[in-house]
């Protein structure tokens, strides 16, 4: 009888013995660059009456930050109700943004390439990690170069764009283009109060060939086939023309629009 | 494992059934279940003007146990199609959410299966089930209970807990979903059960112990995190005579998590109430002191998902409809709260107790936060930095940030044979800011008064009246709310309720219920909520229709809540058990 | 998977046509107010009848079904000789108060603590109050759930037809 329960106490001992303590000056764990040159779009849900989001697009630009900033890519796209207009707070909203958050009830929200956010999901920050890391070891299907042409005079903006198949591929697919500006001071909530003169970053100001972009002439693509596309359109007068980029990207609506490349490239 | 566990479930079964008549003899089957089903309508009149292609919303669960003496098994299906309003949109799905099979002799009880369980008040481990908020944290896996002599009991847990409708099995798990292994054991010596001479002593002790860990797997590209956390507790209850303590103390070693913002820190918590009562009187003083004690077996885990834990509220939980629209919810990351209750019944044929005795309590709670003081970090000062220690904290200073207080008084007085009267006071202090995440919105600071009135027209027929205001101390009256602000007002300011209730015993109730939030500071949001609702109730069936709208609010039990969007539409609720 | 759950089902539902159609007291052992176990399949009470009632102390009708009852037990004790365990399904948040609050509102019922639920559970009890009523040999033969005003003599009733049977 004793036995018994000596030998089930030891048995419970063993089972849980050995806790694991982290040594508290050695919590962060190296960066460990991952080969290939895919790129990865995190886009960021966000709203300046969101009082989690600073906090949110920190540890994605953290992410980011580690894994490598001309690899990964962050847009952040004012959506939904904390991100609506009123009083004092900018007013970042587009019509594209809107569509793509798809009356999501909630910010911060996350999409890794599309991942989990066409399907009806939406990743919180912490759940970023893995698809970020399983994103970035993927093989790179497109290449995108971007060259713009700004003139400083009349704001306006034309962009040259060549998208290049680096593997045969078949797919439903398209491009997009999308104008984005970094480093708008404006208020924001944090958490305990407000922040009148929060930097907001990579913040999105629409797409400049509509929401889901445009289709590739043709779905099945053979290594090397190359597609340009142009576009213009003239800068708002309030976009500050050098912290604007261009951002783009390849996705396939085969696979719930999955991005395939993305690109970035700075209007001046 | 899953399915070896019902393999053997039901060969035993069948084997079992098979072989003896006697066994069928003693064969009993039991069950029940719920369906709550809501069709919801637009109503312009509470900004309903989209319903986002769902008009309805149904949960619904059915559980058939079978005993046959000394052995059990059960199961329970649910079915979310698709979930109702305000319950999390994961829960969408059928299926068989639950199982169990045990065995118990007295001396030796083995589970296999879902687990439901606590180890003392549940500082380390608690899994439960709560159907009003769709929560359900059982443990899958297997538990083993010996009692090896009057008086102690001896507890083993082991098992992943449920998540939804995510697969237990390690292969079968999706990549994001770091769902840990929850092993956990626990003893508890009553002293008087298990010592003949104090059998019958006015003096009554128990003592217990328990070590819970959990094992989950280190996916963080940033963090070292801890694959192995554990945390332990002990606890003593005495008494003597009319009077009783109890205590309980826990540690948690470093858990990062989402929730601590991943800091390092060890959690802490210490619980200790003192009570009194004899016949007609009861007082209990209850404290609390909580410090980063959040436990979930994943370490991403959000809200309320996946706790391993719980940690009890200590606060008066209201009933009725006005003071229960601001009720606490417990704050993982920390909290020091207090409460003192008293109940007493002034005796029956003295003047103020009267023929039948005059029922009086009083309580009165409050929570603060702990307080947080910047660490070193790497030649820094910091305050809950990620990856870092976190925060110094002392663990007897309160801080000046109250989160909560609730004074309330009550009177409950049968007046004669025919007239039933209950009335409460309440003060209120609720930072809703930090309860509901309502950023920049003001404090409630409100007085909530309700008189329930009960007058018996005969044997079988009464009528009830329950008359309830909520008057809000400052909440910017007569200041125009920018645009920018008014969400944060929605429910805000003073409120009426009224509500008549008529049944006939034992199976009808008719009741007509109004909720006028005419003192919001914002014009368009002073809007009525009328109910009206129909109960028949035949031994232990139960059918209940409602038609009305909902104001927006939050359900809790336990502490632990969910919010409500407002809505409009039609509820039925049926439960049977048998 | 599915075939193996359908199969259980079966399994149950043949043994439960066997069954009797009046059940048993589960095995279940809960703590009274001094935190002494009582086994629920062991309660008995020299062949008279048993009320088990189910409530918390954050439960309005319980509150109200049992300050009705309260009012009426002795009588009911001197009359059929029933008795009446009164099961506070409060968690731990509230195991505090169960003597408090019973003692304070001068309650003679006997009460039980369900602190971990296993006894709604194994009773299939989903919402509070809900009342079971036992018969002389121990099998469960009437239960009720909700409460509104004069309930309490439903219950009395079915006691009565219960107590009779006896003699």
């Amino acid at each position: 009888m004793k036995k018994t329960i000596i030998t089930l106490m030891a048995a419970m001992a063993i089972a849980t013995a050995g806790c694991d303590k982290i040594d508290i000056n050695n919590t962060h764990k190296p960066y460990t660059p991952t080969g290939g040159s895919k790129t990865v779009l995190i886009k960021d849900f966000t709203g300046a009456r969101c009082v989690n989001c600073p906090e949110a697009a920190d540890y994605a630009h953290e992410l980011q930050h580690r894994l490598g900033e001309d690899r990964i890519f962050i847009l952040s796209v004012h959506a939904g109700y904390l991100a609506t207009p009123t009083g004092q707070f900018p007013d970042f909203l587009t019509d594209e943004g809107t569509a793509w958050y798809n009356n999501h009830d909630s910010n911060p929200l996350f999409s890794v390439d599309h991942v989990a956010l066409t399907d009806g999901n939406t990743l919180n920050v912490e759940q970023i990690d893995t698809p970020v890391a399983d994103a970035l070891a993927e093989p790179q299907s497109f290449d995108i170069t971007v060259e713009n042409t700004y003139d400083e005079s009349s704001r306006k903006l034309d962009v040259k764009s060549e998208v290049k198949a680096v593997t045969d591929y078949e797919g439903q697919l398209y491009v997009s283009y999308c104008l984005v500006e970094d480093s708008i001071v404006g208020w924001q909530i944090i958490p305990g109060g407000m922040d009148r003169e929060y930097v907001f970053r990579n913040v999105f100001r629409g797409t400049l060939n509509g929401a889901d972009g445009e289709p590739l002439p043709s779905n099945h693509v053979f290594v090397e086939d190359t597609f340009a596309f142009t576009h213009s359109m003239t800068l708002d007068s309030t976009y500050n023309a050098d912290q604007c980029y261009i951002l783009s990207y390849v996705s396939d609506n085969s696979k719930n629009g999955k991005i395939l490349q993305t690109a970035m490239q700075k209007v001046k | 494992m899953q399915k070896h566990i019902l393999l053997v479930t039901v060969l035993a079964l069948i084997g079992f059934g098979a072989s003896a008549q006697s066994f069928l003899e003693n064969s009993q089957v039991n069950g029940s279940f719920q369906t709550d089903a809501q069709y919801y309508m637009l109503d312009k009149g509470i900004d309903i003007t989209d319903l986002n292609g769902k008009k309805f919303g149904i949960n619904g669960f059915g559980k058939v146990n079978y005993t046959n003496g000394n052995f059990s098994a059960g199961i329970r299906f649910e079915a979310f199609l698709p979930e109702m309003n305000g319950f999390r949109s994961e829960l969408n799905g059928v299926g068989l959410a639950n199982f169990y099979a045990t065995y118990d002799n007295g001396f030796i009880g083995v589970t296999v299966g879902d687990i439901y369980d606590q180890f003392g008040s549940g500082l380390v481990f608690r899994t439960y089930e709560e159907w009003s908020l769709g929560m359900d944290n059982a443990l899958r896996g297997a538990r083993v209970v010996l009692r090896p002599t009057n008086g102690v009991t001896i507890k083993g847990v082991y098992g992943r807990q449920r998540f939804f409708w995510a697969p237990y099995l390690e292969r079968e798990m999706s990549a994001d979903d770091y769902r840990g292994i929850v092993r956990g054991a626990d003893a508890e010596w009553d002293l008087n059960q298990s010592i003949p001479s104090m059998n019958d002593s006015k003096f009554r002790m128990s003592l217990g112990g328990s070590f819970v860990s959990k094992k989950q797997a280190d996916q963080s590209l940033f963090y070292y995190i801890p694959e192995n956390v554990g945390a332990a507790a002990a606890r003593l209850n005495l008494g003597y005579g009319n009077w009783a303590f109890s205590t309980e103390y826990a540690y948690k070693i470093n858990d990062p998590s989402a929730i601590n913002n991943f800091i390092y820190k060890e959690g802490q918590a210490l619980m200790a109430s003192l009570s009194y009562s004899q016949k007609g009187f009861g007082a209990v003083l209850q404290v609390k002191r909580t410090d980063n004690m959040s436990f979930k077996s994943m370490y991403t885990g959000k809200q309320n998902d996946l706790d391993i834990n719980f940690i009890p509220p200590i606060n008066y939980t209201h009933t009725h409809s006005l003071p229960s629209m601001y009720t606490y919810s417990t704050q993982p990351n920390g909290e020091m709260a207090a409460q003192l209750q008293v109940n007493y019944t002034i005796p029956k044929g003295t003047a103020l107790g009267g023929k039948y005795g005059t029922k009086l309590a009083f309580n009165m709670s409050q929570v603060n936060d702990i307080v947080r003081d910047s660490i070193m970090d790497n030649g820094q000062m910091v305050i809950n930095k990620k990856g870092s220690l976190g925060y110094a904290s002392d663990f007897f200073a309160i801080s000046k940030h109250r989160f909560f207080r609730d004074i309330n008084f009550e009177i409950d007085k049968r007046i004669n044979k025919d007239w039933h009267v209950n009335a409460q006071y309440i003060n209120l202090y609720y930072d809703i800011e930090t309860i509901e995440g309502h950023a920049g919105a003001p404090v409630v600071q409100a007085n909530i008064g309700f008189v329930d009135v009960t007058y018996k027209i005969n044997k079988k027929q009464s009528l009830r009246l329950e008359l309830q205001g909520l008057w809000e101390n400052e909440v910017h009256k007569g200041y125009e709310v920018e645009e920018s602000e008014k969400k944060d007002y929605q429910k805000r300011g003073d409120w009426a309720a009224a509500l008549l209730e008529y049944t006939i015993s034992p199976h009808w109730s008719f009741s007509i219920a109004d909720k006028w939030n005419y003192g919001n500071p914002v014009e368009e949001y002073r809007d009525h909520y009328f109910t009206g609702t129909v109960t028949y109730i035949h031994d232990a069936t139960r059918v209940m229709l409602s038609g009305g709208r909902q104001s927006e609010g939050v359900v809790c039990v336990g502490g632990v809540c969910r919010t409500v969007p407002a809505s409009s539409g039609v509820t039925l609720t049926v439960s049977t058990s048998f | 998977m599915k075939k193996l759950t359908a199969l259980l089902l079966l399994a149950l539902f043949a043994t439960g046509l066997y069954a009797q159609s009046k059940t048993d007291l589960p095995n279940v052992t809960l703590k009274d107010l001094n935190g002494k176990d009582v086994n629920i399949a062991k309660l008995s009470n020299n062949g008279k009848p048993i009320v088990i009632t189910f409530w918390a102390t954050w439960c309005a009708p319980c509150i109200k079904e049992h300050n009705a009852l309260n009012d009426v037990y002795q009588d009911w004790v001197d009359e059929t000789g029933v008795k009446l365990y009164a099961v506070s399904i409060d968690d731990s948040r509230s195991t505090a108060k169960v003597k408090p609050v019973v003692e304070g509102k001068g309650w003679d019922f006997d009460i039980l603590l369900d602190v971990n639920s296993d006894l709604k559970r194994a009773m299939n009890v989903s919402n509070p109050p809900h009342t079971f009523l036992i018969d002389g040999s121990g099998k469960i033969v009437w239960q009720h759930t909700g409460y509104v005003e004069g309930g309490e003599e439903e219950l009395y009733e079915e006691i009565l037809k219960v107590a009779k049977k006896k003699k």
